[in-house]
């Protein structure tokens, strides 16, 4: 009776042990999953559509797995643990350098891509941000600048120059603060948003501050508490003024913009079809009011790089592919090389707005995803071509852009620390006990290179 | 000899009877603890989450040091006192008003029953979105509507402000604003659980009392505080000790809220914060034995001093 019962227990826990196994082991040959950070329907349906291309082409299947962004870190943290890492992994550039000193991504196998696609076929800017001792964290897929949007027309109203440097930023902001009617300058002070961080790290960076060192002096200590911290610190304080009060996050910097309650704002290329006009859940209202289809996005300006004192930056966000160290190599490395070459304007036209390429063409035909990407469609509701919509030239700087963009820490040692940054948020938090009065800008300053130092001792 | 074996047999059964719970405790209660502990005493980062770095024998205080030298530490654990304590508190608070309230027979109770118990088991999620979207300052409705209809100067930041300065009668005074309105959301939250207890106990409070106390005149204020209350002891303070535990270890409310911003920073976001923002895996687990021993404490002196008004 007891021993019936012993074996009974024991076969029950080897068939779940069986189960538990097998389950590691069940993935095919010739299959690779690959996580993507693309999670809205009609984005994976179009991811699916390049992965039943690259099924024909090869014979591989890829396994679209959707990973919402905020959940990334969690979620890679444990598959490792678990020894259940996908094959591919698309991940903003914050995680790249980060992850491949933990051994999550295989550097040597996005060497190879770089270099079979041809290193000189690239952007050579977003390269460079990921690149590590032994060649390349991972390949660069796509990638964004941040804009100062503000509106021409009420430049030109009241006579004020391009708000493309500190002084005449604030000089417009004080001249077209109205509030509550137009506030002049809304910069983001939500301590809880990446969003602050992004903007905040846009004019440090346009002031020279560059977490390590500084410009120009690559591999330093980390160097938070500089004088051009403390300058970048009052120069955010004083646009502040032109801010309406509470936790300013992207929602309301983009609800007013649209609604033509704000003069200026730093927003990534995403708004671009909101501005439009093209999606109708959100409503442009001095185009209403004008009754004139398109009257924001004609009268918006943009500003790429933006220059301070002591330098000048445009803040870019560039998304990568990686390939895991457990990845099937050879059938990983292809399906990167297809999501770089026939893949890749579906690809950028995801979200064309907001997908530049970073990847310019092909040996052969050195421009062909630039000029591709000019023809591509925008927009939700209804769709348009950017080139047509914002001219030109818009959108020929902003491709250009893409070779400048600049982000803390990354290409000078490091791009281990952002992710670690980014994921506690503690210059937002400083950021806003700074805004909030509660320290001086020294204080802040301080504080911010003590937290970030202690970030990096383990 | 025969009543001997049986009870032996019987013992056996007992025993193989309870392996199926003990294991499951074994294997979801203390193997987790054991290894939490484990790990709280080594340096855990994303890369020693492989090989055997995490079997090696190198056991330190390190990441205890760190958790303790954090200069926000106090403020942290403070603020976890004062959430819990404050979030247990008014939960029992509403839930104890809210039973009294529906004990009494009247139309439609049933279907008010059914209501004072949706904000306990609505999704968390749902219910943060929407409590952040009325108390926007700059587009919620409650704002928008107090200030519109001047009852407010400007409008208030709840879930953003650290401090809120108050005037009351020339008395001025500032209370912490952003943990304020978490522990109100804390307490509306999951008062209704409270509620059910309560309510059960107090249908089985026996009408002979209160009918024996009105008889000898007592105010429904006496009858309160001498015959209710006391017959709710237990289970007010057995409501206690599960709330208090609960809140204490309560992670997804205040996250979803405030991220831990203005001054809500409570203990269980540090353990993520150490995890998934630094990846530094030893600290989390130290900050969670943290929780874990200020629990103990609690839990001790509850049953050590707590349970006497039983007697």
């Amino acid at each position: 009776m007891r021993n019936f019962f012993l074996l009974k227990t024991l076969s029950l826990l080897t068939v779940l042990g069986l189960i538990i196994m097998c389950s590691n082991s069940v993935s095919a040959e010739d299959e690779i999953v690959f996580w993507t950070t693309e999670v809205e329907k009609d984005r994976l349906s179009i991811q699916q559509d390049i992965a039943e291309g690259f099924a024909e082409k090869t014979g591989i299947d890829v396994r679209i797995i959707p990973v919402e962004e905020n959940f990334l870190a969690a979620r890679v943290t444990a598959a490792y643990a678990a020894r259940s890492l996908p094959d591919v992994l698309y991940h903003p550039i914050d995680f790249t350098i980060g992850w491949t000193k933990a051994g999550i991504l295989d550097s040597q196998s996005s060497t190879e891509v770089v270099t079979s696609l041809g290193k000189n076929t690239f952007s050579p800017g977003p390269l460079d941000l990921v690149r590590v001792k032994s060649g390349y964290a991972a390949v660069p897929l796509d990638a964004w600048g941040q804009l100062l949007l503000f509106r021409k027309d009420l430049f030109r109203e009241k006579g004020l120059e391009t708000p493309d440097a500190w002084d005449r930023i604030l000089k417009a902001a004080k001249a077209l603060n109205n509030p509550p009617k137009m506030w002049g300058f809304e910069v983001a002070t939500d301590p809880g948003q990446t969003y602050t961080q992004q903007v905040f790290e846009h004019l440090a960076l346009s002031n020279g501050v560059r977490l390590a060192g500084r410009t120009g002096d690559p591999n330093q200590e980390i160097n938070l508490n500089t004088p051009e911290m403390v300058a970048t610190l009052r120069f955010y304080k004083a646009l502040s003024r032109f801010t309406p009060p509470g936790n300013i996050n992207w929602l309301h910097t983009r609800i007013d913009y649209l609604s033509g309650r704000a003069a200026m704002i730093i927003w990534s290329p995403f708004i671009l079809d909101e501005l439009s006009g093209l999606r109708n859940d959100q409503p442009v209202l001095p185009d209403i009011i004008k009754k004139d289809p398109g009257f924001l996005a004609r009268n918006t300006g943009f500003v790429t790089v933006i220059q301070g004192p002591n330098g000048s930056a445009q803040y870019g966000q560039i998304n990568c592919i990686g390939i895991t160290l457990d990845a099937a190599r050879a059938p990983a490395k292809q399906w990167v090389e297809f999501l770089l070459g026939e893949g890749y304007l579906r690809w950028l036209s995801m979200a064309a707005e907001g997908k530049l390429p970073v990847r310019k063409g092909t040996k052969v035909r050195p421009e062909c995803f630039i000029n591709g990407w000019m023809d591509l469609d925008f927009g939700v509701t209804t769709r348009a071509k950017i080139s047509r919509f914002y001219g030109l030239s818009v959108a020929k700087s902003m491709t250009a852009g893409v070779n400048g963009l600049d982000r803390w820490g990354l290409a000078r040692g490091k791009g281990d620390l952002i992710s670690k940054i980014y994921g506690t948020k503690i210059i937002p938090e400083i950021l806003k006990r700074f805004l909030d009065g509660e320290l001086n800008a020294e204080e802040a300053a301080r504080l911010m290179d003590e937290k970030v130092r202690a970030l990096e001792d383990r | 000899m025969t009543i001997n074996s049986k009870y032996h047999r019987e013992s056996r059964l007992a025993f193989w009877m309870l392996a199926p719970t003990f294991a499951v405790v074994l294997a979801f209660v203390v193997f987790p603890v054991l290894w939490n502990l484990w790990i709280s005493l080594k340096p855990v980062s994303l890369a020693d989450l492989r090989g055997d770095a995490l079997f090696q024998f190198n056991l330190s205080l390190d990441n205890f040091q760190k958790v303790f030298s954090d200069p926000d530490f106090e403020t942290v654990l403070l603020t976890t006192l004062v959430y819990t304590i404050g979030g247990s508190l008014l939960s029992i608070l509403l839930g104890l008003m809210a039973a009294l309230l529906l004990n009494s027979r009247f139309l439609g109770r049933a279907l008010l029953r059914g209501l004072f118990i949706a904000p306990y088991i609505a999704p968390v999620v749902a219910l943060t979105f929407t409590w952040s979207f009325i108390l926007d300052p700059q587009l919620g409705v409650f704002n928008q509507f107090a200030v519109n209809h001047g009852i407010l100067a400007q409008p208030i930041p709840f879930l953003s402000q650290r401090w809120l300065d108050l005037d009351i009668m020339g008395v001025g005074f500032r209370i912490p604003l952003a943990l304020f309105s978490v522990i109100l959301f804390e307490g509306w939250r999951y008062f209704p659980f409270a509620f059910l207890f309560i309510l059960a106990r107090l249908q089985a409070i026996p009408d002979e009392f209160f009918h024996a106390a009105s008889v000898d005149g007592a105010t429904p204020f006496q009858r309160f505080f001498h015959i209710t209350l006391p017959q709710l002891a237990t289970v007010l303070s057995t409501l206690f000790l599960f709330r208090f535990i609960w809140t204490f270890t309560k992670f997804d409310d205040v996250f979803l809220l405030t991220r831990g911003q203005a001054g809500t920073k409570v203990l269980p976001l540090n353990v993520y914060d150490y995890a998934f923002g630094e990846f530094n895996i030893g600290a989390s687990s130290a900050t969670a034995m943290v929780l874990f021993g200020v629990l103990a404490i609690f839990i001790f002196i509850y049953f050590r001093w707590g349970m006497r008004i039983d007697d």
